[in-house]
């Protein structure tokens, strides 16, 4: 606390004290005289650090000495003068925090403290006849609702189902019933209300169902373009290819023949290396897609334990296919379809996440199961153009990439937390080394299926996505606390990687969270206050 | 008075030939064999007995993909020992152990390359059947880049990990020693504990590197 007063106060309160104040406002007498003189040039205010700010407009200053002195000035101008230059100053800043940091901050806290209530009267959901389309009438025809022993989950669903069936889904009141989490209890509420969230659906509910249909159509298009017709012609291309070489003696000794044929052979690969790896804690991604298959074992077995092109040929034609393919094959269309990203490790983890939300809570008599994959992709292009600076190399050192996120997130630490902070930084822990991969994939990869969803719920519904991460990201290294205190380099970060390994309900981590949100505005609230202070104190010293 | 070592360790490779299932066997003494890709880079410590003296190991385990080498570089930085990896079945992932070579030299500025304690590491000894670089031709790599120690390790079935590893630490802190290595307590050595002469400033410079140690004071000093 007191570095952050001594801070804040540094900012216009020379270190000589308040005495001091007295000189730094003769400074500030010249700079306005300076930018008299120097009239249409433009401080370059954005950009570089306060000290060079101050220094560049000294030195203007020293230089629009000759023409500015000797005019004298009434005092009531030159202090309006100040008070302008302050406004500005504050005005800047403002803008800068706001671009850089939380903006909304204030709605976004309306909507993130929103707590589930128990209403004593609970009001209805609409009826399947007040349905505003087709997807609405399934959706509120379905028994899910009725079945609810719990009020609470009865009254949040009725919100929610109340929010969505409108001319124009009620966004606002979305967002703030699904900060708290979406229930699970509803069949088919999540995988619609993410399709939304992610700006997939319109808001105008009226669209929806023509919305759905083009959208099948035009990835049907690409995935013809892009993997059935190559496929065809690679698979005709190796049939001719091995009648040629059926003979030859040596022709058994290459397993990866089939696959030499196919085109963008080296991007399924690395798609399916990573996609073979994926959330291998559960069972679901290697399991057959239709599941009358799945009694199949061995097969499958075969298939999750080698590549494609390391089956034998037997095994090849009685491909089965895996939701794994699935998330191959959506992979491969966007790293085709976006030659500026490609394909990323990383990505496979974020897609999973959707599929199996598509997947588990669906019901398909609302939304077709034959939008799904539509759907997916989609709705994961959509995540991605909001995420994707994280995964671009080139923009890895630029505001908007891994470093940029990285560098907000570290100032909300220090911010809330100064003592972590510092320690953090005296041990040359670089916040990059334990963070980048919660910023990167939206901490997908650190929690169990069912945790991630519930924080996804939360993260796709803040306002300003995705500020509300970095709170989280705060709270996840307040778990670690006292190590991060005390402990040495190698302490920190063996316990900062691993630190939401102990995190087993993901609720406690976001009300944690949300009381890290809190803290940090009050801080900005006292940073603010101290600025006024200090504005009064100069005013008033001079007058 | 007893003084601690540290040694840093960085694992380099493509994707996928199992630097993270080594370390995880090394570390831990269990390995899964089906451990996600890494994103970004992984830490892990490991305190070890090398010729009677205790050695603090901090071990880094890269991502091997592309995307993340640029961010790669704070983690190369003042490594005092690197293993380089392939998969024995995947020939390509050998053929680029001269560009991780390369990369790491021109990023982690190791002094002499020459005395530098490189490990080759030839991982997934249990996949024997589908070979696809010889040991022959592996040694031969590591004879023309400057008699580079070779390992064939298993991951899975922990075979020479260990070995591996200890070579890696012993060559270290050979070379240290014959640096001029200084062994500064834990308190000051901090993050770079064991602090060589000549190339301290990569160590400093390694935490301010990622924007993070940049980040204005905001005016506590004048």
């Amino acid at each position: 606390m007191k570095d952050k007063v001594a801070s804040a106060a540094g900012k216009y309160i020379p270190k000589e004290g308040i005495k001091g104040v007295a000189n730094a406002i003769k400074n500030k007498a010249q700079e306005i005289r300076a930018a008299r003189a120097g009239a249409g040039k433009e401080d370059s205010m954005d950009g570089g650090s306060e000290e060079q700010e101050y220094q560049e407009v000294s030195i203007e200053g020293a230089q629009g000495e000759g023409e500015g002195a000797g005019k004298k000035r009434p005092i009531k101008q030159m202090i309006n003068g100040i008070k302008k230059k302050i406004e500005e100053k504050q005005r800047l800043k403002q803008a800068k925090a706001q671009a850089a940091l939380v903006p909304n901050i204030s709605e976004s806290f309306l909507i993130i403290n929103h707590e589930k209530e128990e209403s004593a009267q609970s009001i209805p959901p609409p009826t399947p006849e007040e349905a505003v389309n087709g997807i609405m009438r399934e959706l509120l025809s379905s028994k899910h609702l009725e079945a609810q022993g719990s009020n609470r989950v009865r009254d949040q669903g009725a919100g929610l189902l109340r929010a969505l069936n409108q001319p124009k889904v009620d966004m606002r009141e979305l967002m703030k019933q699904c900060f708290i989490g979406i229930p699970d209890e509803i069949k088919g509420l999540r995988p619609l209300i993410w399709r939304i969230l992610l700006k997939y659906l319109p808001e105008d509910t009226a669209q929806w169902d023509s919305h759905l249909k083009s959208s099948r159509e035009t990835y049907e298009e690409w995935r013809q373009e892009l993997i059935i017709k190559p496929k065809i012609k690679a698979e005709e291309e190796y049939n001719n290819e091995r009648k040629k070489v059926i003979d030859h003696p040596l022709s058994t000794s290459s397993t990866s023949q089939w696959n030499k044929f196919f085109k963008d052979q080296d991007l399924w690969d690395e798609i399916e290396k990573d996609v073979k790896r994926t959330r291998t804690d559960m069972t679901f991604f290697y399991k057959a897609v239709d599941d009358s298959q799945n009694q199949h074992i061995e097969q499958l077995m075969k298939q999750a334990e080698c590549k494609k092109a390391e089956l034998s040929n037997a095994d090849r034609e009685k491909y089965i296919e895996t939701h794994s393919d699935v998330l191959w094959r959506v992979l491969f269309i966007y790293a085709k379809l976006n030659p500026g990203v490609k394909y990323v490790q990383g990505m496979n983890e974020v897609l999973a996440v959707l599929y199996y939300c598509f997947w588990s809570f669906s019901d398909f008599a609302v939304i077709p199961r034959e939008n799904l994959e539509c759907d997916l992709f989609f709705c994961f292009t959509n995540l991605m153009t909001e995420i994707r600076d994280g995964f671009i190399r080139d923009l890895d050192k630029e505001e908007s990439g891994i470093t940029g996120k990285v560098a907000i997130f570290s100032e909300i630490l220090r911010i809330v937390d100064p003592e972590v902070h510092k320690n953090l930084e005296a041990q040359q822990v670089n916040h990059q080394f334990y963070s980048l991969r919660w910023f990167m994939l939206l901490m997908c990869q650190e929690f169990d299926m069912s945790n991630v969803i519930r924080l996804w719920d939360t993260l796709f519904s803040d306002p300003d996505r995705f500020s509300f991460l970095n709170f989280i990201c705060v709270a996840t290294v307040q778990t670690q606390r006292e190590i991060c205190l005390t402990g040495d380099f190698a302490d920190c970060m063996e316990n900062l990687q691993r630190a939401t390994d102990s995190i087993t309900d993901i609720r406690v981590l976001i009300r944690q969270a949300k009381n890290v949100l809190a803290t940090y505005i009050k801080m900005q609230e006292s940073e603010q206050a101290w600025d006024d202070l200090n504005e009064d104190i100069q005013q008033n010293y001079h007058v | 008075m007893s003084k601690k070592q540290f040694l840093k360790m960085v694992i380099l490779g493509d994707s996928g030939v199992g630097k993270t299932t080594l370390l995880q066997q090394y570390v831990t003494q269990k390995a899964t064999g089906n451990s996600k890709p890494t994103i970004g880079a992984d830490f892990q410590k490991k305190e070890v007995m090398v010729d009677n003296q205790q050695v603090n190991l901090q071990i880094w385990d890269t991502a091997g993909q592309e995307k993340f080498q640029s961010l790669g570089y704070a983690f190369y930085r003042g490594a005092d020992s690197c293993a380089l990896v392939f998969d024995i079945t995947n020939h390509k992932s050998f053929e680029n152990l001269a560009m991780w070579k390369k990369g790491f030299i021109e990023n982690a500025s190791p002094g002499d390359v020459n005395t530098y304690p490189f490990v080759v590491i030839g991982n997934k000894l249990d996949k024997e059947v589908n070979r696809q670089v010889t040991s022959q031709e592996a040694r031969q790599w590591c004879k023309d880049n400057g008699d580079i120690p070779y390992y064939e390790t298993s991951a899975l079935e922990n075979i020479s990990v260990d070995s591996a590893f200890l070579e890696m630490a012993k060559t270290a802190l050979k070379r240290g020693t014959q640096n001029a290595l200084f062994s500064l307590p834990e308190s000051i050595g901090g993050a770079g504990g064991a602090i060589k002469l000549n190339n301290f400033e990569d160590r400093g410079g390694a935490g301010a590197k990622g924007g993070a140690g940049k980040k204005k004071k905001n005016g506590t000093c004048c």
